[in-house]
């Protein structure tokens, strides 16, 4: 394991019973990255953020974080990391004050400075209790209590879920300033596609506890595209037999291709059969996370 | 296992006041009742005929103000009223993180385990204790206020097996706090070992084995010495009984 990445997990598998939340997760994340790490509700997400911060133990594996293992050293990767989790639990009964004085007492390197700062942009009302807030402003508030210590690693466990378009901008856009700049590492778990898309330079796909894939946004952009072709005669469906081609939609002679790999090779071996008109179009990255977790039906070429 | 941070008992205390104030003035209450009432009690005996088995035993208590007052405070009221309030202060300690699932959030802190359990073990002990004293320093200086004559050291002789007693029911409750994560089923739990504990004291050869006789001090009253090595036993018992705890808390899943 490397200084080159701030999270490194081998074999990392979390078991619940019968369940395997997480199974053999094998992943590595670029110091200065945003990591947008995918997946849908139960996919083993929230597990695998818990594994790293060592809140729940691994059956198996190995994870570090910062280059600290998690199972000896959390105390310290927490000390070194910022957590806004899923809901942003917080005390209820506190006020916005109170919750800042007691992140203040717990927090390695807290500055009040720093924390005036991100209260001033986000201008929450010091004395409101917490169970006053709306979810926005309590993901707002989390949010400070973690960027305030200046972590080296923000881990954001589905941030933004239940704020509107205008305040999830808001959100991300803070994080993206105040960590990105000073050369931090941003890992953002969501099912909020538009987001990772718009933040992350790269992701990750999980899906019933296993990895899918794991790619650079532009990379991921550039491999992963759809092919519209109207043939002139149907043709034989061996065609379609090549590693690079994921799903196959449509019939008789309209079909559209998706390609995970090797763009060329698919269209060279599609003009082998006559043709009307062969179509690239590029995928979004919610077409590419529908097809690595199987989310819309279609012919799965094996 | 023995760490502290004073910003999370800083939390649990702002957290548990109320317990603390509401417990502390129902044993104030108690006390200072028990010393307003020692004139009216004393007038009705003398008016009422008792049962012969308790006759001799009532009349002895009641001959000597500090003797009444002890067997009213120790062997009645606190050790009940201290079972109650031991057993509600440990039953939300972890539990009420984990039901309001806070516990993520306090955990994202650099934070041992150990030291969130040492923090919130001690914490609501210390404040069961200050409850217990303070009610019990209440109890004396009312007996002064009223003009009574009190034997300061004989009736605090029984507050270190109260509080031994009491820790060790704290223990109790804090442990199913632990293990059950939710505070009625630890309430719940703690409760009927509680009431299970007290069986012993039924039985004459029994007896020394119940927490209950302990925390009651009847040795005390006669003699007015402290039970110094049950004392002992029963802290050294609560400090298992929180390892065990602690020792659970380390392995959970959050």
């Amino acid at each position: 394991m490397t200084d080159e990445y701030v999270i490194e997990t081998r074999g990392l598998t979390k078991v619940f019973g019968a369940k395997r939340a997480v199974d053999d997760l094998n992943l590595q994340v670029r110091r200065g990255s945003v990591f947008g790490f995918l997946g849908p509700n139960g996919a083993g997400k929230t597990t695998t953020i818990k594994m790293l911060l060592g809140l729940t133990k691994p059956t198996s594996g190995e994870a570090r974080v910062l280059g600290l293992d998690v199972r000896e050293r959390s105390v310290e990767v927490r000390r070194r990391v910022g957590v806004v989790a899923e809901d942003a639990p917080l005390y209820d009964h506190m006020t916005v004050a109170e919750t800042l004085a007691f992140a203040s007492r717990l927090a390695a390197d807290w500055d009040d400075q720093r924390a005036a700062k991100y209260m001033d942009i986000f201008r929450l009302p010091m004395q409101a209790r917490v169970r006053d807030l709306s979810r926005g402003m309590r993901g707002q508030l989390a949010l400070i209590l973690a960027l305030t210590p200046e972590p080296e690693l923000l881990i954001l466990d589905e941030p933004t879920a239940g704020l509107d378009p205008v305040m999830r901008r808001e959100f991300l856009s803070t994080v993206l300033d105040e960590v990105t700049a000073r050369g931090g590492t941003v890992f953002m778990s969501s099912h909020v596609l538009a987001e990772v898309e718009r933040v992350a330079d790269t992701v990750g796909i999980i899906n019933k506890g296993k990895l899918l894939m794991v790619k650079d946004m532009t990379e991921l952009k550039e491999t992963e595209k759809k092919v519209r072709v109207h043939f002139q005669v149907e043709p034989d469906p061996a065609i379609f037999q090549h590693p690079g081609i994921a799903s196959v939609e449509g019939q008789g002679r309209r079909y559209i291709v998706t390609v995970t790999s090797d763009l060329e090779g698919v269209l060279e071996r599609l003009r082998t059969v006559p043709h009307f008109v062969i179509d690239v179009v590029d995928l979004n990255l919610e077409e590419i996370f529908m097809q690595y977790t199987g989310g819309k039906s279609g012919v799965r070429i094996q | 296992m023995f760490g502290f941070s004073s910003g999370l008992a800083w939390k649990e205390l702002s957290e548990i006041r109320w317990k603390v104030i509401v417990s502390f003035l129902v044993l104030a209450v108690l006390g200072v009742s028990l010393v307003v009432l020692y004139g009216y009690i004393s007038d009705l005996l003398l008016t009422v005929p008792l049962p012969e088995v308790f006759r001799d035993q009532i009349t002895w208590q009641m001959a000597d103000f500090s003797r009444y007052l002890y067997a009213n405070w120790y062997s009645k009221n606190l050790y009940q009223v201290a079972t109650v309030i031991a057993l509600i202060m440990g039953m939300n300690a972890v539990a009420g993180e984990v039901s309001r699932k806070t516990i993520s959030f306090l955990l994202s802190f650099p934070l041992s385990r150990g030291q969130m359990a040492w923090t919130k073990y001690l914490v609501g002990l210390l404040a069961l204790w200050v409850v217990i004293v303070g009610a019990t320093l209440i109890l004396l200086g009312s007996a002064v206020v009223a003009g009574r004559t009190v034997d300061t050291p004989y009736l605090l002789a029984g507050l270190p097996a109260s509080l031994a007693g009491a820790a060790f029911l704290y223990s109790l409750s804090f442990l199913f706090s632990v293990v059950t994560r939710d505070g009625v089923k630890a309430l719940a739990a703690s409760g009927i070992i509680a009431l299970a504990l007290a069986v012993p004291s039924w039985f004459g050869r029994l007896r020394e084995l119940s927490v209950f006789t302990l925390m009651s001090s009847a040795t005390t009253l006669v003699t007015g010495q402290v039970e110094w090595a049950r004392t002992l036993v029963f802290l050294a018992l609560s400090l298992v009984i929180y390892a065990a705890a602690a020792y659970k808390l380390q392995r959970e899943d959050f």
